[in-house]
Order: C-alpha cells, then structure tokens, then sequence
C-alpha cells in the first residue's frame, strides 16, 4: 500500500462557476465570491484536456532526437449542463446573459453568436478535491472562451443537455506562468 | 497494516447519519433480524423499519496492481410491515448518495476508513417477503473505499 495514499485518488464530480474574465478565484476552502455564477448541474465527466504535442529534432549522428520543443499548447474544459435555461445557452455559446431580451412573460435568445466571443473565467471547485487530504481544492482559468459548437437533441424519452467546451486563452495580467490558469488545493 | 473491508465501511457511514437512525435506530446490518423467535424482545420488531447492506455481484474489480481500494457492489434493502414504512429509510440513503463526496467514516475499533463512492447502480425494485409479511425495497450501489486506514 505504501506506494499510494489514499487521498491521492480523486474520485467524484467537482462544480463549476463561471465570471467575467479575469475575476480572481476565491481562497482554497472559501465560498466563490458573488462575482462568481453557479454553472447549474452537470452530468456524466467534466474533464480538463491539455494538449501541445513536441516536436523533435534530430541530427545525422544519431537516432534519437537531440532537443524537443512545445511550439504550442491549449487547455480545455469539457462537461455536459443538464439545465437548458436560455442563460446556460447564452453561456455555452460564449454570448451573455444580456443578449436575452425579456418582454413580457418571453424571453429570446438570438443563435447568431457573432465574430468576438465573450471571455469568461471558469473555476471548478470541489469540496473534497484535495490529493492531500480531505481538504478542498479548485482549478482556476482566469480567461477563456466557451467554444458554442453545440448539439441541442429532443427526443421522446431523452433529455436535452448542452455539451460545453470551453478553451483557456491566456491572460497576461496573471503572473508568468500562469497565464492559462492554476489548480490550487488545501493540504493541512 | 490492516485491510479495511468496504462493506464495513459503507455500514458505519449510514449508521453515522442521525436522520436514518432516526427511521431505523440500530437496524442496520448484514443481515437482518426479523422473525427471530423471541421476536417480540428480540432486536428488530416486525412492525419496525430496518435497512441491510449486502454484497451482491456486478462491480467490476480496479485493476490497480497496488490495490490501494476497492470497489464492490451492495445491495441495500429496506424493510417495513408496509410499503410507507419501507420507503423512508431507502429514500434516505438515495439522498445521501446524491451528491456524494469523498467522506471519512470512523469505524468500530476507532479506525477511519476513506469512502470515495457510493452511487446507485440502478432504480428502487419493491418486493415482498411473504414468510415474514414484510414488504421490500431494494437498490444496488457501486461503493469504493480505500484499502488502508487513513487515521
């Protein structure tokens, strides 16, 4: 057993908020400030992807590559939203809340999403998130975009979900090497 | 050090919430006590609501080579004279299985066991035992729990 400690293992669903781009993330343990919204309930995986491949460099004196470099890398965020509230779809698309029009007892939302995608911050927070302990812990993007390529499917006896993704493009503000975002966890 | 066994584990987490005690006192167990002989005196009352947690197969094992938890799956049953009085208590456990997250349980013998699971693995099925007049409610659950004490 030695070799892996339990709280290492990381298992159950995490619950994500969103902001405008740039809002700061609350301190590990503490509630997310009022500028952060609740994202409503997913369901199935919410996964972080990094991807960026290398790529390798290699001379005529050997057969291994001598140097590798990464040109480029992205982050993104996938999950599933069980609520389809025009708000949570305006999101989604990376529009706002304020491009719903309220009239009445109507709302409208437009599908025309536009050339400048909204930029959101997201933060993924879990009560019990921490590898070290039972402690909390979350993962911040501090600048982002929610890509709105989505498939909205009615049927008979299934639901309707939005499939979100969103991409962490950087944020200069933030200090080097963070500009994509950080996980933060308690760990005493 | 010792291996915890996941079913004592999910045992004493439910035994730990008040409000289930509450609907079944210490009714809780393996296997459950009705129909005893000395009924009247004896632990479980058929009039009485009572919950058992029992292994059942269906979990696939981790293959972790350390096999630092592990997974089963149990069935947990709920017993009442009637079907309003069985309902209750697995009504209580689906709650607190919505939402779960990764909680400490204190055993018996003062070790913590880690839980890092427990989800239902498919919708409540009533029955009914006829020998006993008791009637059933019954949903199985995938639980994981470390291997090792953590405290």
């Amino acid at each position: 057993m030695a070799d892996s400690a339990p709280y290492a293992e990381l298992i159950g669903a995490v619950t994500i908020y969103v902001a405008v781009a740039g809002t700061a993330p609350p301190t590990v343990g503490q509630a997310p400030s009022a500028s952060w919204v609740l994202y409503g309930c997913t369901t199935g995986d919410q996964t972080i992807e990094e991807t960026g491949p290398l790529i390798y460099h290699y001379d005529n004196c050997g057969q291994a590559p001598t140097k590798a470099v990464r040109p480029q890398e992205d982050t993104m965020v996938k999950f599933t939203i069980k609520d389809s509230t025009l708000e949570n779809l305006a999101r989604a698309r990376s529009q706002t809340v304020g491009d719903i029009v309220t009239s009445g007892t109507t709302k409208t939302l437009p599908i025309t999403k536009g050339f400048v995608p909204t930029e959101y911050a997201l933060l993924m927070v879990g009560d019990a998130d921490s590898p070290y302990g039972a402690f909390p812990g979350y993962n911040y993007f501090p600048r982002g975009v929610f890509e709105g390529e989505i498939t909205q499917t009615r049927s008979k006896a299934a639901r309707s979900e939005i499939a979100v993704s969103y991409h962490v493009i950087e944020d200069r503000t933030q200090a080097a090497g963070f500009e994509q975002g950080w996980a933060a966890v308690q760990t005493s | 050090m010792a291996t915890l066994d996941p079913l004592e584990i999910v045992i004493q987490w439910l035994r730990s919430d008040a409000d289930l005690r509450g609907l079944v006192g210490d009714r809780i167990a393996v296997r459950h006590k009705y129909g005893m002989p000395d009924e009247a005196s004896g632990p479980w009352p058929r009039s009485l609501a009572g919950l058992t947690v029992t292994p059942t197969a269906g979990a696939t094992p981790l293959r972790d080579n350390c096999r630092p938890s592990r997974r089963i799956r149990v069935e947990v049953v709920s017993y009442g004279p009637d079907p309003e009085t069985a309902e209750p208590p697995i009504r209580r456990v689906l709650a607190l299985a919505d939402g779960f997250t990764r909680s400490e349980v204190v055993l018996a013998d003062g070790a913590v066991g880690l839980l890092y699971a427990v989800d239902p693995d498919d919708s409540p099925a009533a029955d009914r035992e006829p020998d006993l007049a008791l009637d059933m409610l019954r949903v199985p659950f995938i639980v994981q729990a470390a291997a090792a004490a953590v405290a």
